[in-house]
């Protein structure tokens, strides 16, 4: 065999794998989606995969600046469907980046639960750009031996009975929306200079009656585990999840404030050229099986089923993109260094 | 079987030498130049640029190092994060000079087993360290639960975790072994016969630590205090992991500029002020060996 009858073999090879991949992606096409963790179960995957013949490609993406810098690369050519959250949906549609949803063809949005059903959120200049698809929200989460029934009020973190018994989480943003939700101030994401002084004072006070500070769910489990905590502004329901696992009888509620709360929508990437299969992907996902297997195995919460003790998504204040990242870490520095 | 003698293909061999010089030396200082100091030079650079509307503008100003004199509390975390690396340089240098002059005294044949049963923490990763560290002292850590099993106290101490003290113990146990290196790599050079001939003159053990032993060893006393104070100065996982609501220092506020608030320009002058500050540790120590060396 000489040189050239040996790249002509390579390039046959390579030509019949390339062959057998294109056929891999199934009669009816492929459905390529940007997604957070979970939001594709591999059983989900393939139970799909089986009804339609329409194959699944999954992208994970671990934040918006990633996800945003994906679509971007290309117009969104390289998604169908993409998981964004409320606080950027406007800036994926002002981008255009994803397209108003087709309501003839989404016909599983009569799964969606009541409080979910006017898509609201997602609506903005008379189209709709998201289907509401996972929630969660930033809770608190209490001993329920000190507690026999829940606390009602964000108040209870700074009762001084409580001190040194308390732990927070460390997320400038999300510390300083707490601090505004506690205070009762309606619009967290829009605070005035008059409030932001509010609000860090509040903070300062809530310092201490602190153990400590704590960033992710481990962390704060794991804390919460090896010392004598009795409440928690926590990162969210897996962090109680998390806690009965591990034996800790504790309960998950959110105080008549409210909460911060974040929602996951499903869109359609404007780039597709496979709308059928986003739609179907869409559709399949927007069943009230998949919410609740979803909800058992991730603890987010469905749209479309109401996992057990997740009924306070009406009293959630869906997160936006506040007024000043940079001036809520300065303010929320100051607290950090404040005595 | 090449018929061309070798000098015509590569040139006269001085010249080639002249070559070879060339490419040493531009390796020489272009690996430091490409790899070191323009990157440090690069976020000085951007330290000088500000931010307007949440964008860096590539305007020259010194509005971030103004911030660090006069806006909110940068100025207090750094001069508490300057005491707090001081004390633990000071508390690690008297423990790993202690440590070290102990591993000296040994039989050469035991020297290296103590000496590498120091340095093992080292080959454990940081954070299990530190986990390590927060499960013992923890108010249901194994410290307090002994304590209790013991009978020796009624109620788990509560300060033991989460306070200004567990930093200072966190970064003390986790640095020592930077500073019993250097240190004892130092003695370690000192001539054998210094000693016996000091012992023939009637020293006693002491006076060969005090007039020998201690002043030969300062070049890594003053390596180890070096190292030490980088170190913790730098340090910004710790003292939040261990320090709770006191957790906070000049690391941590540096990295908190890279994240969501994105404010590049102050966290690269925050960081020049950083990197100014263990220089200047560096050239303090160097200063002291200089005047040793002269007397």
């Amino acid at each position: 065999m000489n040189w050239t009858s040996k790249a002509v073999a390579a390039s046959l090879t390579a030509l019949t794998l390339l062959a057998s991949a294109a056929a891999f992606a199934g009669p009816k096409g492929e459905v390529r989606l940007l997604a957070y963790e979970g939001y594709a179960d591999p059983a989900w995957v393939e139970e799909f995969e089986k009804e339609t013949g329409i194959t699944v490609k999954v992208t994970y993406v671990g934040g918006v600046d990633e996800q945003i810098a994906k679509m971007k690369a290309s117009n969104g050519k390289d998604y169908d469907v993409v998981t964004v959250d409320t606080a950027s949906l406007k800036a994926f549609a002002d981008q255009k980046l994803i397209a108003p949803i087709d309501k003839e063809k989404l016909t599983s949005a009569k799964n969606l639960l009541p409080d979910f059903q006017p898509m609201s959120n997602a609506t903005f200049g008379g189209a709709t750009y998201g289907v509401p698809w996972a929630w969660g929200s930033l809770g608190m989460v209490y001993d329920k031996k000190t507690f026999p029934t829940a606390p009602d009020s964000w108040e209870v973190l700074w009762d001084p009975r409580f001190k040194g018994k308390v732990i927070s989480l460390d997320d400038a943003n999300n510390d300083i929306n707490f601090g505004a939700i506690a205070l009762g101030i309606k619009d967290p994401f829009n605070l005035t200079d008059a409030q932001l002084a509010q609000v860090k004072d509040k903070l300062i006070a809530l310092k201490k009656n602190l153990l400590t500070y704590f960033a992710g769910f481990d962390e704060g489990t794991t804390i919460w585990s090896e010392n004598d905590v009795v409440l928690m502004f926590s990162m969210g329901e897996l962090a109680a999840i998390n806690l009965q696992k591990k034996g800790f009888d504790v309960g998950y509620v959110i105080p008549k404030e409210g909460a911060v709360g974040w929602l996951d929508n499903l869109t359609v990437s404007a780039g597709t050229d496979n709308t059928d299969a986003a739609y179907a992907w869409m559709n399949f996902a927007l069943q009230k099986k998949i919410g609740a297997d979803m909800a058992k195995k991730y603890g987010y919460g469905a749209t479309t089923d109401a996992p057990q003790g997740m009924d306070y998504a009406s009293r959630l204040i869906w997160a936006q993109n506040p007024e000043d990242y940079t001036r809520r870490q300065a303010i929320w520095n100051e607290v950090k260094a404040a005595n | 079987m090449n018929p061309m003698p070798s000098s015509a293909r590569s040139g006269p061999p001085r010249r080639r030498g002249i070559a070879r010089d060339l490419l040493w030396h531009g390796l020489n200082l272009g690996l430091p130049l490409l790899f070191v100091v323009l990157p440090i030079l690069s976020f000085v650079l951007v330290s000088f640029w500000t931010l307007k509307d949440g964008q860096i503008v590539h305007v020259l100003t010194l509005a971030n190092y103004r911030a660090f004199f006069t806006e909110g509390s940068y100025l207090q975390v750094y001069l508490s994060t300057l005491a707090l690396s001081a004390q633990v340089t000071l508390i690690n240098v008297v423990l790993a000079t202690a440590i070290a002059v102990f591993i000296f005294r040994r039989t050469p044949r035991t020297r290296f087993l103590i000496l590498m049963s120091f340095m093992l923490p080292l080959f454990m990763s940081y954070i299990i360290k530190i986990y390590s560290i927060r499960s013992i002292l923890g108010q249901r850590g194994l410290l307090n639960e002994g304590l209790l099993a013991l009978g020796l106290i009624d109620q788990p101490i509560e300060a033991l975790l989460f306070s200004r003290t567990a930093i200072f113990i966190a970064l003390a146990v986790l640095y020592l072994p930077y500073a019993i290196l250097p240190i004892y790599l130092a003695l370690d050079r000192i001539p054998a016969n210094y000693l016996a001939a000091s012992a023939d003159l009637g020293a006693t053990p002491l006076q060969a630590l005090r007039d020998i032993v201690l002043p030969l060893g300062r070049p890594g006393i003053a390596a180890g205090a070096v190292f030490t104070f980088i170190l913790t100065f730098g340090d910004f996982v710790t003292p939040q992991m261990v320090g709770g609501t006191q957790g906070f220092t000049f690391g941590r506020i540096v990295f908190s500029q890279f994240g969501l608030a994105l404010n590049w320009p102050l966290g690269s002058a925050l960081a020049v002020i950083l990197l100014a500050t263990t220089l200047l540790a560096v050239a303090l120590a160097g200063l002291t060996l200089r005047r040793e060396h002269v007397r």
